[in-house]
């Protein structure tokens, strides 16, 4: 069962690494960046460990469960409400960015509001569904992207116009603290272990928490490469005028033999997969906390009925999303996703180091009763 | 339950179709694929750019000399502007997602190429592996050059730049990302083949042009691209190395390996090392049998390392620096302010070359 924690940890790495968090880092490649990038690891396994063995003490049980055990119910409902919040703001801003992608590269005439649109609609249905349902998504949609994401870091790093000095220059810069938005940025790719806080509830009573000490060190590899190759391919300086860096990599290089010259296109196919999985593991999220704050609500992971909340739920974040995406332009995008950046990490630590307290507080709770 | 299956399983597949755009609701009958684009300097101050555009026509024979494409031009104020006039001049959709080559005239090439690059990086149609060159005279007269032997429309010039067909160690292939790269890099500088029309039947692409960020700064001879070529590591994708003529001899070279390091202080200097396996080609008829290899050996290695000191002082005395030697300097030293310290540095920069070289055979004659 170990497996579908690593899914969870490794979608989000996957889909930020190729979609936002490179912007942020390399606009501070000469400040902070390389050091927030060493720097991240050492947090997110921090934060991983207080996560994962506090959610130990509490089998089966998700981010909902464990507070009502401490906390009246308006209490709960209001954080419940604000993490909904913070995750379906992580999941539209990855959908439609997306949408902007698909429009400039694949399809340059479609309209875009139709394209976030569909997209919108696949990933809200597939939210719906029963969160183990959505765990096996998770496990077919991973597995089928890993070898082709695999495939196309290797090709990008044994591009010819890799330059090594390149990444020499810049990683002289380490010496830089880190500025706050670069390590927001890279410890956000740390993050996966939050959606446990859901699927806690799927995973077996005996359950245990193995090898989460290699989580970080993989993520960190992929951190090193899906910052430095880009560098190494598109130089010091011009690496801060791409939008979207890696589509720009993945374009630089060449299958020569493929069925396709250009790589960007098998890229995208697996960028599609991974961001329409990660928005709707998101906005699953969202809409199974929002149905705990409504009255008669049933905790089942396995329902083989989607009971009819659910798709209102469903329904609303698309219209949010879709009216916030009316209004922001790219430029705003940027910016927005910086400041929700460096928010939610506080948001989370806060979060962690609580949910680490409480489940403390539950030891020794117990602890007194066996004693007494 | 087996019915609803069988049923959902064929709605979901029905679904499929309708995500089945096509050309993104343009049929590819009614697009026109650009198989080359020149962009020229045309003289005139209010409509500076002259772009051309070679059409694939589709032809139902496929036979040598049979292509046929359809060319036009306009001048314009700005290359955006241009693309859309020339949509007006024709009857398809115009695409440029195929077009893997990319001219720039050599008139505009001395004058500024930049606008050019950053348009191309911009547009998202343009693929960042499309080639780049030169032409001369004009970009307008090798697009719109047809070649006898040509069999798909603007395939020969494609050719040339990728690495299926010819491979030559004297084309300099570059590509539109490392052209942004180097125009945007600091102690890094751009570098373009140039295109020229032979016999007006053929191309030849065998010299290179070494800008500054914006313009030709100095055009290197066949001999000179090509021994480029070999200094610059650009020829190890292929695995074709060319060959080094020092009369009487000529060796062909098998794998070049050149490490470098500059090293600081009063006067810097670049330390290079250039290691070659290579074998003999031409060697005069009176020497054929006897034993003096070391003797030819040690004659080649000087000469080696005389011609590459004199090209990478021809280099520097332009004042350009495609071979990256500031981006080394900024990786090994700390350099406070780049652009103000470089250039001073450059121009004192000594050259020490060591060529060692080593024979893997004489061919077949002993």
């Amino acid at each position: 069962m170990n497996r579908y924690f690593f899914y969870n940890y490794f979608i989000v790495c996957f889909t930020n690494l190729m979609l936002l968090i490179p912007y942020y880092l390399t606009v501070d490649r000469y400040n902070g960046a390389v050091m927030s990038i060493i720097l991240s690891p050492i947090f997110g396994y921090l934060f991983l460990y207080m996560f994962t063995s506090s959610l130990s003490k509490f089998p089966g049980k998700g981010l909902p469960e464990i507070f009502a055990l401490f906390y009246p119910k308006w209490v709960v409902n209001i954080t419940m409400a604000y993490k909904a919040i913070l995750i379906g703001i992580a999941g539209a801003i990855v959908v439609s960015t997306y949408a902007v992608i698909i429009t400039s590269f694949l399809n340059p005439d479609a309209n875009e509001y139709i394209m976030l649109m569909l997209l919108m609609i696949i990933c809200a249905y597939a939210a719906t569904r029963s969160t183990v349902s959505i765990a096996f998504i998770l496990e077919i949609s991973l597995l089928l992207s890993i070898p082709v994401i695999a495939f196309v870091m290797y090709k990008t790093i044994k591009n010819p116009l890799m330059n090594w000095d390149a990444i020499h220059v810049i990683v002289n810069h380490i010496g830089h603290l880190p500025t706050l938005i670069s390590f927001a940025a890279a410890s956000f790719v740390f993050t996966g272990y939050l959606n446990m806080g859901l699927f806690n509830r799927i995973l077996p009573p005996n359950f245990k928490f193995r090898y989460i000490w290699s989580y970080p060190i993989i993520v960190f590899i992929i951190l090193l490469i899906s910052f430095f190759v880009p560098i190494g391919i598109h130089g010091t300086e011009t690496v801060a005028h791409y939008v979207f860096l890696w589509s720009a990599t993945a374009d630089s290089t060449r299958m020569m033999y493929g069925f396709i010259e250009r790589v960007l296109f098998v890229f995208l196919i697996v960028l599609i997969n991974l961001s329409l999985t990660f928005t709707m593991v998101g906005w699953h999220m969202v809409i199974e906390y929002i149905r705990t704050i409504i009255p008669n609500n049933v905790v089942n992971p396995n329902e083989t009925k989607t009971p009819l909340r659910s798709y209102i739920i469903a329904g609303c974040i698309m219209v949010v999303t879709f009216l916030a995406a009316l209004k922001i332009n790219d430029d705003i995008m940027v910016k927005f996703t910086a400041y929700f950046l460096i928010y939610r990490m506080f948001s989370e630590m806060i979060t962690t180091t609580w949910i680490f307290i409480l489940s403390r507080k539950k030891v020794r709770k117990y602890e007194k009763n066996t004693a007494s | 339950m087996r019915k609803i299956l069988l049923l959902s399983t064929l709605m979901i597949n029905l679904l499929y179709i309708l995500l089945l755009s096509g050309c993104g609701f343009k049929d590819i009958d009614k697009r026109f694929f650009v198989v080359g684009t020149g962009i020229d300097y045309s003289g005139d101050e209010k409509k500076p750019y002259r772009i051309t555009i070679k059409l694939a026509v589709p032809a139902v024979s496929i036979d040598p000399g049979n292509s046929k494409s359809q060319v036009e031009t306009i001048n314009s104020e700005t290359i955006a502007e241009g693309v859309r006039l020339l949509k007006a001049q024709v009857d398809k959709e115009i695409d440029f997602g195929h077009c893997n080559v990319y001219l720039i005239g050599e008139e505009m090439a001395n004058r500024n190429i930049q606008e050019v690059v950053y348009w191309m990086s911009r547009r998202r149609d343009i693929q960042n592996v499309a080639a780049l060159g030169i032409g001369t005279p004009t970009a307008e007269e090798i697009i719109s050059k047809q070649p006898t032997a040509e069999r798909f429309p603007g395939n020969s010039l494609n050719l040339f730049f990728s690495h299926d067909a010819t491979e030559s160690s004297f084309t300099y292939i570059e590509l539109v990302t490392d052209l942004f790269r180097r125009i945007n890099e600091k102690g890094l500088d751009p570098i373009l083949p140039i295109v020229e029309i032979q016999n007006d039947t053929t191309y030849v692409i065998n010299r290179i042009a070494l800008l500054n960020k914006e313009k030709i700064m100095l055009i290197l001879t066949p001999e000179e691209s090509q021994l480029f070529n070999q200094l610059s590591g650009q020829l190890k994708v292929t695995n074709v190395y060319g060959s080094f003529s020092c009369p009487p001899y000529v060796i062909a070279l098998n794998s070049i390996k050149t490490k470098y390091s500059i090293s600081n202080g009063e006067q810097p200097t670049v330390k290079m090392k250039i290691k070659q396996a290579v074998t003999l080609e031409e060697v005069p008829i009176s020497e054929t049998n006897k034993k003096n290899d070391k003797k030819i050996l040690t004659e080649l290695q000087d000469a080696y390392t005389e011609k590459s000191e004199q090209l990478f002082s021809k280099i520097q005395a332009a004042g350009i620096d495609p071979f990256g030697f500031g981006l080394r300097y900024r990786a090994t030293y700390d350099l406070n302010d780049f652009d103000e310290n470089w250039p001073s540095i450059y121009e004192k920069l000594k050259f020490e070359l060591d060529t060692s070289m080593k024979i893997r055979g004489s061919g077949l004659l002993r």
